[in-house]
């Protein structure tokens, strides 16, 4: 099995049943033509409340929330969501990269957390290179660098 | 409509209803269990979809989708790339997102989510039968359905 995916996996392949710490996540050698272009964008539904569809927000870094490791690099690419939402969604993502290495470990952990605290139903992306287009409900939607890593949420459903 | 969580990511798929991951060799079984509507010709179908994976060079990873829209997610994503033509730059992901989520919202209705890409993990909630994640190339492709809920108070400020 883990052979045969190999052909397709641009990342280092993974045992399905034991869970394994990664020190680095090798990812193509398109990551930073692929960083600095893609981007997620958002798409209101018509049943959803009307918003303005130009996003004038600026990145901006937000202080790390966790002093006693080094701090990750926080960059708020765009976003639909009250400060404090978007402050406890890099939280939590913090805590999860620290708890788990591997990108839907982490994924799974950041959307429970706010299917829990802010009721269904959230999804959650996270990955060093990929594009997307989703529809969210209005002020539910975060797009943000960890460090090296994307971390898409949004609501929706 | 029963909403489903998968555990998704570029190397590994596992649905939380312990379903094994269907193969193309195994199609016929693991497919017609996801049909909501009897297909009169089921392995038919299924051989005509199969065929089209081959020819398209794409590899079918997880479904939860009635079999026609599978088969129209396979042919609109490799008629996207082709319609890329040297010189020109190759369309980011972020666009062939796009285009692919519209022609599902078109098409089957509001509310469609799509990712694509080389490295990625996802954690997501979809309705019954509308889920697929597949492979094309090198991408990796992630089109997901969710429920639009009428807005009927002012979204929380």
């Amino acid at each position: 099995m883990l052979l045969r995916r190999r052909r397709f996996d641009k990342t280092t392949p993974l045992a399905t049943a034991l869970p394994q710490k990664l020190t680095h996540h090798q990812s193509s050698f398109r990551e930073t033509e692929r960083k600095m272009s893609e981007d997620a964008k958002k798409n209101i539904a018509g049943a959803l409340t009307a918003r303005p569809n130009s996003d004038d927000q600026k990145p901006s870094p937000l202080p790390s929330p966790a002093p006693a490791v080094p701090p990750k690099k926080v960059i708020i690419k765009s976003a639909d969501m009250i400060p404090d939402m978007q402050k406890e969604a890099v939280d939590i993502a913090v805590a999860a990269f620290e708890k788990y290495n591997v990108e839907k470990d982490v994924a799974e952990q950041i959307k429970k957390e706010f299917d829990k605290r802010h009721g269904p139903t959230w999804h959650c992306i996270v990955g060093r290179n990929f594009g997307s287009y989703v529809t969210h409900e209005t002020n539910h939607f975060v797009y943000f660098y960890l460090d090296q890593k994307a971390v898409l949420l949004f609501k929706s459903g | 409509m029963q909403k489903v969580s998968f555990l998704l990511s570029q190397m590994l798929s596992i649905t939380m209803e312990e379903e094994q991951e269907p193969k193309l060799i195994h199609g016929s079984k693991a497919m017609r269990m996801h049909t909501p509507t009897p297909n009169p010709n089921p392995s038919q179908t299924i051989m005509r979809l199969a065929s089209l994976a081959i020819s398209f060079n794409v590899r079918l990873k997880s479904s939860h989708m009635p079999l026609h829209m599978q088969e129209h997610a396979l042919r609109h994503t490799r008629s996207l790339f082709l319609l890329h033509h040297p010189p020109s730059p190759k369309p980011s992901n972020t666009l062939i997102a796009r285009a692919l989520k519209k022609e599902f919202d078109s098409k089957y209705g509001l509310a469609w989510h799509c990712v694509i890409g080389n490295s990625f993990g996802s954690f997501v909630s979809h309705t019954g039968g509308g889920f697929i994640y597949f492979s094309i190339d090198s991408l990796s492709v992630l089109l997901f359905k969710t429920e639009v809920h009428l807005v009927t108070q002012p979204p929380p400020t």
